[in-house]
């Protein structure tokens, strides 16, 4: 595997991060140690996922948008269960679901955008 | 609070500052082309025509046996890299973007081709650039003798020095290759008769030809060890995210206190 995937690596985790806490502020999450918390849950989540995706391209001859599905699931509910555990935050795994749709989709709107350029 | 800063500052200082390249945010990173990405330093830049000689299948990857797409006999496909994989060629195209066998493509003629047939007969260009400079134009010919023009190159003034190679045809006429003007590369200008679309024919469109690889391609399946040369190994990499993680992991325990 090549040093390609180590900025890919960085840049995939500041954009989550940014946009995840884009989102917590928009549905009124101000506590900073709550906003600081999910910043640390992305990347107990984020780098290994994207590591995992990229090895499964290689590899897998399993269908990837299933293999994309099942690790999304896993962030989701590794964050849900960090925000279950360390804050008080209502409702932690639909706030980590909603959180990882808004990058998720943002990030999307990203690289079509960019593809265009 | 200022302890979390400072540990997250040297997270982020730990996976270091690299150029910006497109991404997705979240989950998951969608490389351009993974096993291009994978392979970087086993893959050869090409950067030619082909035409499909029959059906040809595309395939995800040289490894996948995933269908990524299908070209009818005589389909054109520009192809940027090739690379070896378990004894084969196998070449990327974006336009899919997708990787053919190479076996099952033929080369299109084209500058290179020309090159390679007429290398003996190629100087350094030393002659006027007054023909050029009276149409302040000039056709741009694939190669000399070609059947068509593919474009023109206008509002040359006066520019000059720009044609390095040059070859004269068997009716005398100068040719000269242009390497980069204006946006345009690798393509020939009839010195002596730059805006003349009817110039004769002498080497209409050859036939495409078996494409033959130059020597040097390392077979990725072979040079996939442990240990690997060039690349940093998917050992190491996962070493650095699991460290990464485990940092942050370590920082949540630490810092947070269970809330319910």
């Amino acid at each position: 595997m090549s040093t390609a995937i180590l900025p890919s690596l960085f840049i995939s985790l500041a954009l989550t991060i940014i946009l995840e806490t884009v989102f917590l502020l928009i549905i009124g999450v101000r506590e900073k140690g709550a906003l600081m918390l999910a910043a640390l849950a992305n990347i107990v989540t984020n780098p290994a996922v994207v590591l995992l995706y990229w090895i499964g391209e290689l590899y897998l001859s399993f269908p990837l948008s299933l293999y994309k599905a099942l690790l999304e699931a896993c962030a989701i509910a590794t964050e849900g269960y960090i925000y279950s555990t360390y804050t008080k935050l209502r409702r932690p795994y639909l706030l980590s679901l909603g959180a990882n749709m808004f990058s998720f989709w943002c990030g999307e709107a990203i690289q079509i955008f960019w593809r265009a350029l | 609070m200022r302890k979390i800063f400072r540990y997250l500052a040297a997270i982020a200082a730990a996976l270091a500052l690299m150029p910006f390249i497109a991404v997705i945010a979240d989950v998951i990173y969608e490389p351009e082309d993974a096993f291009y990405r994978a392979h970087s330093a086993e893959c050869v830049y090409t950067g030619r025509s082909f035409s499909a000689n029959g059906a040809a299948i595309a395939m995800k990857a040289p490894n996948s046996s995933t269908k990524a797409g299908e070209l009818k006999n005589g389909d054109e496909v520009y192809i940027t890299y090739t690379c070896l994989y378990k004894g084969s060629y196998w070449g990327f195209t974006e336009s899919l973007p997708a990787w053919i066998n190479m076996a099952d493509l033929l080369q299109v003629y084209d500058y290179i081709s020309f090159e390679q047939d007429h290398q003996s007969e190629f100087y350094s260009y030393s002659g006027s650039y007054d023909e050029i400079e009276k149409a302040g134009s000039a056709l741009l010919w694939p190669w000399p003798g070609a059947d068509k023009h593919y474009s023109v190159l206008r509002d040359i003034g006066s520019e000059k020095d720009f044609i390095g190679t040059a070859y004269k045809d068997e009716n005398s006429r100068e040719w000269g290759f242009v390497s980069y003007l204006y946006g345009r590369h690798n393509a020939w200008i009839c010195m002596s008769d730059p805006m003349n679309e009817a110039l004769p024919a002498f080497l209409p469109s050859p036939a495409p030809v078996k494409w033959i690889a130059d020597a040097g391609y390392k077979d990725i399946a072979e040079s996939r060890s442990p240990i690997t040369g060039g690349n940093i190994n998917i050992a190491m990499i996962a070493g650095c995210v699991g460290a990464v993680v485990a940092s942050a992991a370590v920082i949540i325990k630490k810092f947070f206190k269970p809330a319910r």
